[in-house]
């Protein structure tokens, strides 16, 4: 590289203003001299030996054949495959709170496989996988490039394939992951703004709520093999994906790739088994080990129910910890079962529970007047200067009714 | 700000209490005021608002009370309008936000384009939109004016990007957030018309040089979108503003300079402290002098602001003048500090006092060099040469706005440069300010962007990167592993995001937090950045925050991390660093006889060794600590000057005696060369060694030259060797070099001649800090003068015998 490489260095350092090139360096070898200043710089020193020459390389036809896909375009194979519908499909009533889902047919299962988690327009996704019902079975469609030119054929091919019956995503975090990464694509590949369908449903959302704190974590094999039984063997972790496809498009290795499309195909299969599981943790949590409360809010306000949200807790009561008791109180208080929430909050309110305590004060100072009580109440409430009106009022309400 | 023109008819006061102050200072200390300049007061030049303003915006005005503008905002608005980038070089407080306002909000109005701000700092970009919306608000203009930066909340990220017409950042964050996630902005950049940079000045040397390369990479982001803004650049006055501003675009800048806002008349005056010893040269300090100004203009009821070169001489200055003002804790306070390192919130706060006048007597470094608005003062005290004209003029311009009359006073500090300048009045004072250079072409700034921008898009064969042919770093970073060539493009092929890799200001590395922890707490009261913070934060420093001091118990270098407990310590900190380079490459030379100046690649490195502790008042040292940190190494270019050996042990009687020749020349030559090439002298380091990195050369504690091996140890073995060629070093102070060597190569000469020259025109017997370093009484007794073997050293280097 040496003469020549000097030569345009040269001319590089020589077109930047009024400042005198510095011909000093171009006594040197530039690259050699850029490697030097890296190492001292302590800093981003690359792959090792990234330009060896392919050894006995795959072949994209050979990597199709391996993948049981086909080359659908230059750098571009799509590997389609069918599986029957999961078990539970046929029974399960689909759809999450607020979200009702009108016909399987219109559901696209995605989950992408990406050179990067750290975003931003450098990462792109080199895997998409699509999952369909189709006449009653599932049709699961990869779509894997193999070179960076197939980027565009790549989107355009999976836009064509989602058709116009495409109703709704179901993504594992895919709201905030990869459709914002196939948005930003799209718009890299000058073809717009992303495919953008009626409804989202993000399982890892609805894993959340019934699962957050009960569980270790709520990444997909965590949910899958608590959920599903599903246990994977010899699995490629995703954080090895990026590795995996650059590997194959240095040097024409493709073992790892062709684990990261199993990878990906196991997180699809897992996805649709999640769907009418997940549906039915939010119908009964509780046979689930799921978090009622969570559920029954969002029962309340995204699926603008109360009386199934109100049910839900109460079937739930005996397993709620205080903050579930004192919603639960205060449904029951906004829709009319005053009693129920006065037995909720006479149980709190004798474990000295503040929140519980002051509802009850209010209720016996405006419901009942039980002002004596109210104030024999309101005397444990903390800290007690920041309750002072309350108790200069029941006090002269009580000394009020005793003169009467 | 805007300006209010209304003002210019305001009558003459009959008393001007700042010229009495000036005229008093003058009769009482004749002879230190060595040089003085008289800028008289300067009327406004208006013209009419343009015709085609929409009237929205003329209404606008008008509750503001401007009915016409001064002659640069119409000529800015004229330049803008027909399409031509344009740089706007006026004083503070003469109305320089209106010129880029006026027309981006018109355009904004006509056509819903979007416009881009960057400010250096957020506190700047904060005031920006308090301004833009207290116009928007005053005429209903329906403009949304919106900051983006590390502190916008997430969930309002995506309301700012889609819903802003003035977005308002800085350089940072449209480096690591804007640019690489471009496509989030889609709409912003199809539709960006206008960029506006405010206090262009400061871009310069290494950060103007990443900010040179940012904008390649906006305007590179800005062609994928089909767009091509018109960039509008606010500056300081510099030499050149629109080379600056076309170095930073690579394109054609109009400079509008022709100021039509009326001034204040404006004094300066040049103050030399008295000479204590005449002897040893030693004068009084700057501190002194700069503290007894500020409490008599305090005193007279006279606004005033100290300026400061180091925080830490910040936190003395105001701890004295505290001690003075604010012994009684029953009052507000009158006097405060105002540095990097405090918390924003504490800044703003002290901004908002300023502004409403609470405030006396204000301390600060450069920080507040900036156009925060601190309202008006009366009186601005350098205590030292800042080290730039265009510095000494900015900072000297926070005094006197509007109508008022005002004094700069600069207080020369014992070093070279300081006392040149005031024996030198004319030089100073006819002096133009200095040019801002950049070098964007320098190899490894240009390769961080490179970097940034193939990840952003992709490389195309054949494209350039602004003016430059990126081919060989793609090459590079193709060899690295981080491109991937496939077909004409080279891809982004790393799991990685790379510019949280880069930081524009310099290597910072993250920032320190300074923890207090006395009595339990956990409390962060102050920021440290990283090249600071060896100096500043070591353990067994004291760390003052509004002078009150802070004892650091802990430094947590891995977390970044300083703990800190309150002390009541008489006495603060100062810590000694050594510098040993070793010469890697030799690029050129030139032999004069038995003398070689040469230029090449260095590796070099810093280690901070220890501290002195000194006390208040007596300023006497009393006692010494150890630090334990981490060496910091960096690859960069030096000019060096040796003596063929038998030449040397000629020339002098003893090597102790060259070797503190050595020392005394190359102190008088980092300072002649700083002022040569017009940079600031911190941009270049200078060490004495052998070149080789097996020893090199400090003023020890008895003032003599010491010779230390890489450790820190003694090595007075060295002056025995057969061969003794010690080596004078000026370095370039970036890692890879900023294009200061060559440049000061190109001088040799002059450097090694102005320097004898200052040398043998001081008027101290055996040496001073003004021309070859401090030296100590006892220094007499030593048999020679260490100024006389600097003057032969120097001689050597010129005649080479």
């Amino acid at each position: 590289m040496a003469s020549d490489t000097l030569a345009r260095l040269r001319t590089l350092t020589r077109q930047g203003g009024s400042r005198p090139a510095t011909t000093a360096a171009a006594e040197d070898d530039a690259l050699a001299r850029l490697r030097r200043m890296q190492r001292v710089r302590g800093g981003q020193a690359g792959n090792p030996s990234p330009r060896q020459a392919p050894v006995n390389g795959v072949s994209e036809e050979t990597l199709a054949d391996r993948l049981g896909g086909t080359v659908v375009g230059e750098g571009l194979i799509r590997i389609r495959a069918h599986h029957a519908l999961p078990a539970q499909w046929g029974e399960a009533r689909l759809g999450l709170p607020g979200q009702p889902i009108a016909s399987p047919e219109g559901l696209v299962f995605l989950d992408t496989e990406t050179t990067g988690l750290a975003g931003g327009s450098g990462t792109l996704a080199f895997l998409v996988g699509l999952v369909r019902v189709r006449a009653e079975r599932l049709e699961l469609d990869q779509y894997l490039m193999t070179r960076y030119a197939a980027e565009g054929a790549l989107l355009r091919s999976v836009r064509e394939v989602l058709g116009a019956s495409a109703d709704a995503w179901v993504t594992y975090n895919g709201k905030s992951y990869d459709l914002p990464l196939l948005e930003t694509r799209s718009r890299m590949q000058g073809q717009g703004a992303w495919v953008g369908l009626r409804d989202h449903l993000d399982l890892m959302h609805a894993v959340r709520r019934g699962f957050a704190h009960r569980w270790s974590d709520c990444r997909l094999v965590t949910a899958e093999s608590r959920l599903l039984g599903v246990h994977r063997r010899d699995d490629l972790p995703g954080s090895e994906a990026p590795e995996a496809w650059f590997r194959y498009l240095r040097h024409r290795d493709s073992a790892n790739l062709e684990r990261v499309v199993a990878h990906n195909r196991q997180d699809l299969l897992s996805l649709v088994g999640l769907l009418p599981t997940l549906c039915d943790v939010h119908r009964d949590p509780l046979r689930y080990g799921a978090n009622p409360l969570p559920i029954a809010r969002n029962i309340y306000q995204c699926a603008g129910d109360p009386a199934g949200a109100l049910a839900l807790l109460k079937r739930a009561r005996s397993t709620l910890e205080p903050d579930g008791l004192l919603e639960l109180a205060r449904w029951a208080r906004r829709h009319g079962e005053l009693s129920l929430a006065v037995t909720l909050w006479e149980g709190l309110a004798a474990q000295g529970d503040q929140e519980a305590l002051e509802a009850l004060a209010k209720h016996l100072e405006h419901d009942r007047r039980d002002f004596a009580r109210a104030l024999e109440l309101a005397r444990r409430l903390h800290p007690p200067h920041r309750h002072t009106p309350r108790l200069e009022r029941l006090k002269s309400k009580l000394d009020h009714q005793r003169r009467r | 700000m805007v300006a209010r023109p209304q003002l210019i008819n305001a009558p003459a006061q009959p008393v001007d209490p700042v010229a009495d102050f000036v005229g008093a200072l003058k009769a009482k200390y004749k002879a230190r005021v060595t040089g003085e300049l008289v800028m008289p007061a300067q009327p406004a030049d208006f013209a009419p608002l343009p015709d085609d303003l929409d009237p929205r915006l003329a209404t606008a005005l008008r509750q503001r009370g401007i009915e016409q503008l001064y002659s640069h905002q119409r000529q800015a608005w004229d330049e803008i309008r027909a399409g031509r980038h344009a740089v706007v070089v006026t004083p503070t407080a003469s109305g320089k936000t209106l010129c880029y306002n006026l027309p981006v909000l018109q355009a904004v109005m006509e056509s819903r384009c979007k416009a881009l701000y960057l400010f250096p700092t957020k506190a700047l970009a904060q005031d920006q939109v308090a301004e833009l919306n207290e116009l928007n608000q005053a005429a209903e203009l329906g403009v949304r004016a919106y900051t983006f930066d590390g502190d916008t909340p997430g969930d309002a990220r995506k309301a700012v990007r889609t819903r802003g017409d003035i977005i308002v950042s800085n350089p940072d964050m449209l480096h690591q957030g804007i640019l690489p996630h471009h496509t989030k902005w889609a709409q912003f950049f199809e539709n960006l018309r206008y960029v506006v940079i405010d206090e262009a000045h400061v871009y310069r040397g290494v950060f103007g040089s990443h900010v040179a390369n940012l904008m390649r990479r906006l305007r590179r982001i800005c062609r994928f979108y089909g767009t091509d803004p018109v960039f509008v650049f606010a500056s300081a006055t510099i030499a050149n503003p629109g080379e600056l501003a076309g170095q930073l675009i690579e394109d054609d800048v109009v400079t509008i300079d022709r100021n039509g806002a009326p001034r204040g008349a404006r004094h300066l005056l040049l103050w030399n402290p008295p000479v204590i010893n005449p002897d040893l040269g030693i004068r009084a300090s700057a501190r002194s002098q700069s503290t007894r100004i500020a409490r008599s203009a305090t005193r007279k009821g006279l606004k005033n602001i100290i300026f400061a070169r180091s925080r830490l001489m910040v936190e003395v200055l105001t701890k004295y003048l505290k001690d003075v003002f604010d012994h009684d804790p029953r009052h507000p306070p009158r006097v405060t500090a105002y540095r990097g390192g405090y918390l924003p919130t504490e800044r703003r706060s002290t901004e908002r006092r300023l502004r409403r006048g609470e405030i006396d007597c204000v301390i600060a470094t450069s920080a507040l060099e900036l156009g925060v608005d601190i309202g008006a003062l009366d009186v601005c005290v350098l205590n030292g040469y800042p080290g730039t004209i265009a510095s000494t003029w900015q900072r000297i311009g926070r005094a006197g706005r509007r109508q008022r009359t005002s004094l700069g006073v600069l207080v020369a500090s014992s070093e070279p440069l300081d006392q040149f300048i005031v024996r030198n009045p004319d030089f100073f004072l006819g002096a133009s300010p200095e040019h801002a250079r950049i070098a964007p072409d320098q190899l490894l700034i240009l390769l961080d962007h490179v970097r940034c921008a193939a990840f952003e898009l992709a490389f195309a064969e054949g494209e350039r990167f602004g003016r430059t042919d990126p081919a060989t770093l793609l090459q590079f970073l193709e060899e690295e592993g981080v491109l991937h060539k496939e077909g004409d493009h080279w891809h982004w092929m790393e799991d990685s995001y790379p510019a949280n890799s880069v930081s524009l200001r310099s290597v910072a590395e993250g920032n320190f937090v300074v923890i207090d922890t006395t009595g339990g707490r956990q409390d962060i009261i102050a920021e440290v950045d990283f090249s600071s913070a060896p100096m500043t934060i070591y353990e067994g420093a004291i760390y003052m925050v509004q002078s009150s001091p802070y004892q650091v118990e802990r430094l947590d270098w891995e977390g970044r991390k300083a703990f800190v407990t309150r002390t009541r310590a008489d006495y603060y900190t100062d810590a000694i660093d050594y510098t040993r380079l070793k010469i890697l490459e030799r690029f050129e030379a030139d032999q004069r006889g038995a003398a070689e100046c040469a230029q090449g690649e260095v590796h070099v490195v810093r280690r901070i060794a220890g501290y002195k502790k000194i006390r208040y008042y007596t300023h006497e040292n009393i006692g010494y600590g150890n630090i334990n940190l981490p060496d910091q190494e960096m690859h960069t270019t030096a000019v060096w000057w040796q003596l063929a050996p038998e030449t040397l042990d000629r020339a002098f009687a003893t090597r102790q005696e060259a070797l503190d020749g050595f020392l005394g020349a190359a102190y008088a030559m980092h300072h002649v060369a700083a002022l040569r090439l017009m940079s600031e002298a911190q941009d270049m380091g200078r060490a004495v060694g052998d070149g080789d990195a097996r020893w090199f050369a400090t003023v020890g504690a008895s003032g003599r030259g010491r010779i230390r091996g890489p450790d820190g140890e003694e090595r007075g073995d060295a002056l025995q060797a057969d061969r003794f060629s010690p080596t004078v070093f000026l370095y370039d102070n970036y890692p890879g070099g900023i294009g200061l060597t060559q440049p000061l190569f190109d001088i040799r000469a002059q450097v090694v001649t102005d320097a004898l020259e200052l040398v043998n025109a001081c008027g101290c017997q055996f040496g001073c800090p003004a021309c070859v370093g401090p030296i100590l009484a006892s220094d007499e007794q030593r048999g020679y003068s260490p100024k006389q073997a600097a003057a032969l050293a120097l001689k050597l280097f010129r005649d080479g015998q």
